[in-house]
């Protein structure tokens, strides 16, 4: 059963659910009703022209939630004959239970059922991706299979939780497990700092693999897997109703574990969304309060250099600030090493700098004064453009040649809307923000934003792979601070 | 007074020539849709525009982008003997840029905006691909416009699309080369197109620029659009970058036929020789065209599940493979536990002949039935991003009409892409993909009504990959011939082939 979005919440009804709930390890909320979500249309944001704007040309997604907790959004195109479903997991949301390592097993263990239910659907692909604060899994075929691939889908939530199949894909990680070159380590570590989580949390580290009993792989799972926090997007050409035996499946073998009570937090935005440390940086890189250097171990690259790699969280909580985020960092990028994370509320930013051991400091010198460079001067608009256009037409370009999957466009809206009625029109958005920028604007933001030694606060770096000689350098600067 | 008629000479040779190939009316539409606008979503455009390009037009309104397709009818078989490697090399070329798009333009202008350039050189097409944000799709047709004209010729630019053609991954078809030589019986299949010797880097100028011209010419081109938009849009969006082009009539393009022909060799099936093969196969050429294409994977479906006859040995199968290309496809079955002494043909011949006489098999007929739906979901499938459709829609048959003034623009999408379909049944169109669930005495009717179809339309479209005449059959020098060869080939009547000889 699912239900339908509706006008009120009934409270009382919450505090009935919860002692079955919380007995049966599930939850029974049949007679609750979603507040209904009005989506941003064309009557909000002018008429939206896919073609120019280039946004994908969906009507707004019917939206339910299910009896196990999970929310559905469900997207249809009429005459497509392929289907696509995408669980979204957060991992965000038990952050400090949930370590990158269980999540790893977990998340092999699913796939090693998963796959095996597929084999025996024409044309059924399986794939894993992992954004800001979650991962998701999607599964694709055609449509005319979309009763069985949900079934496997549904199956796979209900029973990869298996201990033994656990300890089977701890094994497997384990044996695949290679330590992770310097880039990688310090990407997960200069997230950790910014988002005061664990190490532990974003890099699953050999030592971690081997520790995880079967209490730890359980607990890994059940958390990860809980429907009452994840979000299920669908594209097909059939609309729920007409699949209404798969929505039933999925709402009802997919039980969540006896961890945790309640439904979940009400829509896929809150879901989601990675929350803001409770105590954010205050520091610059250099600077009036300068950042001390987080050290990890971790091993050269094969050229033998260390990594720094140097970050920020951007406020992005409006459709200006994440479109001028993105547009800076898509200029950077044509000369540094620069990534960017949406995640709603905020993003991360981290620029990548090698760390040469005659002088170890030349390339983040050079960096910084790039970076301060281009906050000062306004770029040309033909330039500014050009890299929109590349950004907004790659994205496009991406989804077609990826076998044309809203889900996973609906998926990135998620992480550009501030609440769930702006997922709908925010690719869309962002386009139209993007196309009429002002490089003024454009420097305006990266001098308040995007100036490591000046701007707002908010800067941490994070080195890796540091011989002792180059940490006995970087130590004349600044203070460094094992992680 | 000579000023004046110079003057006079060069204005007649300005002068438009009269389109032989006029450009489709909104009225054609119409009349084609009997009054109403063309349905966009199921229809296309395929036109010939007055100097001689054909352009066909699609609509796929998932994402905001869409596909270019500029497949030109060459390929390298049509490689000069004494210059392995020319075409492939040229097809690179052609990425250096002409009087009005500089060197690597074509692909930079793809790329600044996200897009995807590709090319693909085959046997028989070449083809440069390009999938690009729907807004930028002027820049794009712009580049196709431009592509073969005048092209930049230079000692430095020909020795960098050397070292572009030299870079290339080699080709390792599944079946050896020598095979489909003497399946296509086409000497220019012999080698993969993708040598560059010494040859060619010896190449001057003006033969580089000649070749370029002889080879590469609009009037054997055909571009193909898919987007967004429906496809009188998109076809009047293409049509004014060669309005400048002068009025020339559209080569023949010569129908992919074995040796040129469908004909049907009357003491085949030819036996080839080759090293290590060990005569259990017949190997046929499958005209390259979609709806040929399509049908041949039907009949290899079908051979693949086709249950023994009574009278053959117990240990005799068939498998059937299907290799595709757009231009030069080939069907190989192979026969196991068939009798030694009379070689495979007569096993292979006589499983063919129930296929072609399935009508009175009901069990057969459903089996074909069954693999058309199964072939024509599989291509609807397969086709449903852009890209991938306008790729196959390159390989789409001319219409015999094309360049008359009152041709028709709009073709089926069905028709076009060469999906198998059978008649219709009333309550039941020809493109319904899943076979029917049989549930009363009726249903039961209507499927073997279906399923007879079925079966009559596949030996329609494909007569000649149902006898064993018109395969070879691939042999080791060592090993004698099967003396029985076509023994049990199903009589044909005389105006059978006379009726495919006309056949495109």
């Amino acid at each position: 059963m699912t239900r339908p979005t509706g006008p009120t919440i009934r409270p009382w009804l919450v505090a009935l659910a919860l002692a079955p709930a919380w007995l049966g390890g599930g939850c029974n909320c049949k007679d609750q009703t979603l507040a209904p979500i009005v989506f941003d249309d064309d009557g909000q944001t002018g008429p939206i022209d896919p073609s120019r704007v280039l946004a994908p040309p969906w009507q707004a997604p019917s939206v339910m939630q299910l009896d196990n907790g999970a929310l559905v959004h469900w997207l249809v195109e009429p005459g497509d004959p392929a289907f696509h479903l995408r669980v979204l997991m957060p991992t965000s949301v038990h952050a400090d239970k949930l370590g990158a390592a269980g999540t790893s097993a977990a998340l092999h263990a699913l796939e090693l059922r998963l796959s095996a239910r597929l084999r025996r659907i024409e044309d059924a692909q399986y794939d894993l991706h992992s954004r800001a604060g979650r991962v998701e899994f999607a599964v694709h075929g055609r449509d005319r299979d979309a009763l069985a691939l949900i079934s496997a889908v549904a199956d796979t939530l209900a029973d990869a939780g298996d201990p033994k199949l656990l300890a089977l894909a701890q094994g497997k990680v384990l044996a695949k497990h290679r330590e992770a070159d310097a880039s990688a380590l310090a990407a997960a570590g200069l997230i950790s700092v910014l988002l005061d989580h664990r190490l532990s949390h974003e890099y699953a580290s050999k030592p971690d693999l081997v520790e995880l009993n079967r209490a730890r792989l359980e607990r890994s799972w059940t958390l990860l897997s809980d429907p009452r926090h994840c979000v299920v997007v669908v594209h097909s050409s059939r609309t729920a109703e007409e699949l209404g035996e798969g929505v039933e499946l999925l709402g009802s073998r997919w039980k969540a574990g006896v961890l945790g009570l309640g439904s979940g937090k009400p829509t896929a935005t809150q879901r989601l969304h990675v929350d803001s440390p409770k105590k954010p940086a205050e520091t610059w890189i250099f600077g009036e309060t300068p950042a001390p250097l987080h050290v990890l171990s971790g091993t050269p690259d094969r050229r033998n250099r260390a990594v720094i790699m140097f970050g920020r969280l951007l406020p992005t909580e409006s459709v200006e600030a994440r479109t001028l985020a993105r547009i800076s960092q898509r200029l950077l990028q044509e000369e540094l090493d620069v990534r960017l994370i949406v995640a709603g509320p905020i993003s991360v930013l981290a620029v990548r700098v090698y760390v040469p051991a005659g002088e170890p400091w030349a390339e983040v010198d050079a960096a910084i004064e790039r970076m301060q460079a281009m906050a000062t001067t306004a770029q040309p608009l033909p330039r500014v453009r050009q890299a929109a256009d590349l950004w907004l037409g790659a994205r496009m370009v991406d989804a077609s040649v990826s076998g044309e999957d809203w889900t996973a466009l609906w998926s990135e809206s998620i992480d550009l809307a501030q609440e769930d009625r702006e997922i709908f029109a925010a690719l869309a958005r962002e386009a139209q923000t993007m196309l009429e920028l002002d490089p003024e604007q454009v420097k305006a933001f990266q001098a308040k934003w995007l100036d490591p030694r000046g701007g707002e606060p908010g800067w941490v770096w994070v080195a890796s792979g540091l011989t002792a000689d180059v940490q006995a350098k970087l130590a004349l600067r600044v203070e460094l601070l094992e992680l | 007074m000579l000023r004046a008629l110079l003057t006079l000479a060069i204005a007649s040779l300005l002068r438009p020539v009269p389109p032989s190939n006029p450009p489709p009316t909104e009225d054609a539409l119409v009349r084609e849709s009997g009054g109403a606008p063309v349905e966009a979503s199921s229809d296309m455009l395929d036109v010939v525009l007055p100097c001689g390009v054909r352009v066909i037009t699609a609509r796929d309104a998932s994402l905001p982008v869409a596909a270019v397709v500029l497949a030109v009818e060459v390929g390298t078989r049509d490689d000069p003997d004494k210059l392995p490697g020319l075409i492939h090399a040229l097809a690179y070329h052609l990425q250096q840029g002409t009087r009005e798009l500089g060197p690597g333009e074509a692909i930079a202008t793809a790329h600044d905006v996200g897009g995807l350039a590709a090319m693909a050189v085959g046997a028989g097409q070449v083809r440069f691909e390009s999938l690009i944000p729907a807004s930028q799709l002027d820049a794009q047709l712009r580049v196709e416009a431009q592509r073969l004209r005048a092209p930049n010729v230079n000692r430095a630019l020909w020795l960098k699309s050397l070292s572009y053609a030299r870079s290339d991954d080699r080709e390792r078809p599944l079946i050896p080369r020598e095979l489909i030589v003497a399946a296509w019986r086409d000497a220019g299949l012999g080698h993969d197109g993708r040598a560059v010797d010494k040859a060619l880097g010896d190449l001057l100028d003006q033969s580089v620029e000649a070749q370029l011209a002889k080879l590469f010419d609009y009037r054997a081109a055909t571009l193909v659009v898919v987007g967004p938009e429906d496809p009188q849009k998109l076809l009047d969006r293409v049509t004014p970058y060669f309005a400048d082009l002068p009025a020339r009539p559209r080569k023949t393009i010569a129908p992919a036929l074995p040796g040129g022909s469908n004909s049907i060799p009357a003491d085949g099936p030819m036996p080839a020789p080759l090293a290590k093969q060990k005569a259990d196969s017949l190997v046929w050429a499958v005209p390259g065209e979609p709806r040929a294409r399509a049908w041949a994977q039907v009949l290899c479906g079908t051979i693949n599940r086709q249950l023994a006859g009574p009278d053959e040995p117990a240990k005799a199968r068939l498998r059937c493979t299907y290799s595709d290309d757009p231009r030069r496809p080939l069907l190989v079955v192979r026969a196991l536990g068939f009798d030694a002494a009379e070689g495979p043909e007569p096993l292979i011949a006589r499983r063919l002949d129930r296929i072609a006489h399935a009508e009175g098999e009901p069990e057969l007929a459903a089996l074909i039935e069954n693999q058309r739906a199964r072939i024509f979901a599989d291509l609807e499938f397969d086709l449903r991003a852009p890209l991938e459709l306008a790729s196959y829609l390159a390989g789409a048959t001319e219409r015999r009409d094309a360049s008359q003034p009152d041709a028709l623009p709009t073709r089926s999408r069905a028709e076009l892409l060469g999906l198998p379909i059978r008649e219709e049944v009333p309550g039941l169109p020809a493109t319904h993909p899943v076979p029917l669930d049989i549930d009363s005495a009726e249903a039961l009717a209507e499927a073997g009504e279906l399923a007879r179809l079925a079966a009559v339309a596949l030996v329609e479209a494909v007569p000649r990959l149902l006898d064993t005449r018109a395969a070879v059959l691939p042999i080791d020098p060592e090993l004698p011939v099967p003396a029985k060869l076509h023994g049990g080939a199903p009589d044909r009547p005389a105006e059978a082939n006379a009726a495919e000889a006309v056949q495109p």
